[in-house]
């Protein structure tokens, strides 16, 4: 490996790339303009010569009232020349990070110390990428992202939560993923540019990814920024892709061309399960955090309840299992909770730190009779839609109305 | 944020974030050029290259398409002639006389 290139002034750039999207931008924008409230960040709208000039001139004035720096390429360049845009600012700036994105995003507001920390943590990472509900093989996903984690508070709290467990820790990946990556300029000079080859852009990020792999670097990536992503919106607006596709097959074909033991790595790196273990750890961290928030209720139930009812979480035990696995839901995610003690309930009471509101028993059977028997050892209310005769009703709103 | 990169409304500022822009765009677009020229320079002697090579590789074709078809019609004239017509006739006596 070469020698890991030298800090530098501490200081971020954020590069939003912004090419059409009325129905997004604004509030990406307005997410990065919080960004730059801790003041060792900066944030540049690259507008790649949007032909609806109307338009471009809309966002410069957003820009111009968040205090964003706005730049408006005389003539299209495509993603990747114009993301170079960012990296060349940022190295010219004198930034010691620089962080390239899409603007079909929300940001969290620990964004940048998030992503900025896990960096530093090891001279040898190349890229960072924030963690989201869309991020290509490594997502988080959410059922109804745009309207469970669309807004600042609401993704806030996931990223904040998610901060809080994970803290500095960073799991490898093969390659980053352009949406929101973060870069130390000290490694750009190493690794160089993203290639123009890539015309209007995909894959330029897995081969500027591959390169510093070449090197000896690592890529990374970061479960404690969490950022709300549409997905491929940007691309789509840039016409790179079609409304059917997900990527540039082209542009795959470079890929493959130049790194033809690319795809085993993604399937080696799938196999290790390092995201499906991180997955798992993040969703049952959002599970216990919304239960313990807005209270849950324990739930007796055959049938995979993965959407949502109400403001309560739901712990979902199968009547025909072991009793030991409980599904959770709520907000779009989805956990499994696997319990090792004899009562359900107790245990879930201990993780979460209350008492479920309610045990909803919906298909009888010995699982159900024991739980049953748990619950009203520990007076939890029973509601049991085949009338069990040791039915204790609650009050309606304190399950919650759209329960049923 | 920091005074470098100015805010859009501040309007000498904002013109001094496009004119760095500006340059540093121009001045990587020529670098552009230039490795999309090395690019296009090499890929065309590469282009040359294979071409030779499909060339002589078609070359080598016809000529074992000859070879073949001289062979075949070799094959042919001596599956026609009187000796292999008759040592022919002579094995299929013998199998049914079962010699």
């Amino acid at each position: 490996m070469t020698e890991a290139p030298s800090a530098g002034s501490g200081r971020t750039l954020l590069g939003v790339l912004v090419y059409g999207g009325e129905e997004f931008v604004p509030a990406c924008l307005e997410s990065a303009a919080r960004l730059t409230e801790a003041g060792d960040v900066d944030v540049v709208v690259f507008d790649d010569h949007t032909p609806d000039e109307e338009w471009s001139a809309s966002v410069a004035a957003q820009c111009a009232s968040l205090g964003l720096g706005y730049y408006r390429s005389p003539r299209n360049l495509g993603i990747p020349r114009n993301m170079n845009l960012t990296l060349l600012r940022a190295l010219d700036g004198g930034y010691e990070h620089v962080i390239i994105a899409n603007s079909d995003v929300v940001f969290p507001t620990n964004l940048v110390p998030a992503l900025v920390a896990v960096a530093r943590t090891d001279p040898a990472i190349a890229s960072v990428t924030a963690w989201s509900n869309h991020v290509s093989a490594f997502s988080l996903e959410n059922l109804n992202a745009p309207e469970n984690i669309g807004t600042q508070d609401a993704i806030n709290h996931i990223s904040n939560l998610l901060a809080a467990h994970f803290g500095e820790r960073s799991v490898p990946v093969p390659v980053g993923v352009g949406f929101c990556m973060l870069m130390s300029t000290a490694m750009v000079r190493e690794v160089g540019l993203l290639d123009p080859i890539f015309g209007r852009g995909y894959c330029e990020e897995v081969d500027w990814c591959r390169r510093a792999a070449a090197l000896g670097y690592r890529n990374v990536l970061a479960p404690s920024a969490y950022v709300f992503h549409i997905g491929n919106a940007t691309s789509k607006a840039f016409g790179v892709l079609e409304h059917w596709e997900s990527s540039d097959p082209a542009n795959e074909a470079i890929i493959d061309l130049r790194y033809p033991d690319y795809r085993e790595a993604l399937e080696a790196h799938d196999r290790s399960r390092v995201i499906h273990d991180l997955r798992a750890e993040g969703e049952r961290v959002l599970l216990i955090a919304a239960a313990a928030d807005h209270g849950y209720v324990l739930e007796v139930s055959g049938l995979g309840r993965e959407f949502d009812y109400g403001p309560e979480a739901r712990f979902v035990v199968d009547p025909a299992g072991s009793g030991r696995t409980v599904r959770a839901f709520h907000g779009g995610y989805e956990a499994e909770v696997r319990l090792a003690g004899s009562s359900v309930p107790a245990q879930l009471t201990e993780l979460v730190g209350r008492a479920p509101r309610a045990l909803v028993v919906r298909e009888r059977g010995v699982v159900a009779d024991r739980l049953v028997a748990e619950c009203a050892a520990l007076g939890v209310p029973v509601v049991d839609e085949y009338r069990y005769p040791q039915t204790v009703a609650p009050a309606p709103e304190s399950i919650g109305a759209s329960d049923r | 944020m920091t005074t470098d990169v100015p805010a859009a409304s501040e309007g000498g500022a904002t013109t001094a974030l496009t004119r760095d822009i500006d340059r540093v765009s121009l001045e990587q677009a020529l670098r552009d050029f230039e490795i999309a020229n090395a690019r296009a320079i090499d890929l065309t002697q590469r282009l040359v290259d294979l071409s030779k090579e499909i060339t002589r590789l078609r070359e080598k074709v016809v000529d074992v398409e000859m070879q073949a078809a001289a062979a075949r019609a070799e094959n042919q004239a001596l599956r026609a002639s009187t000796t292999f017509r008759l040592v022919e006739l002579t094995t299929k006596i013998r199998r049914k006389l079962g010699k």
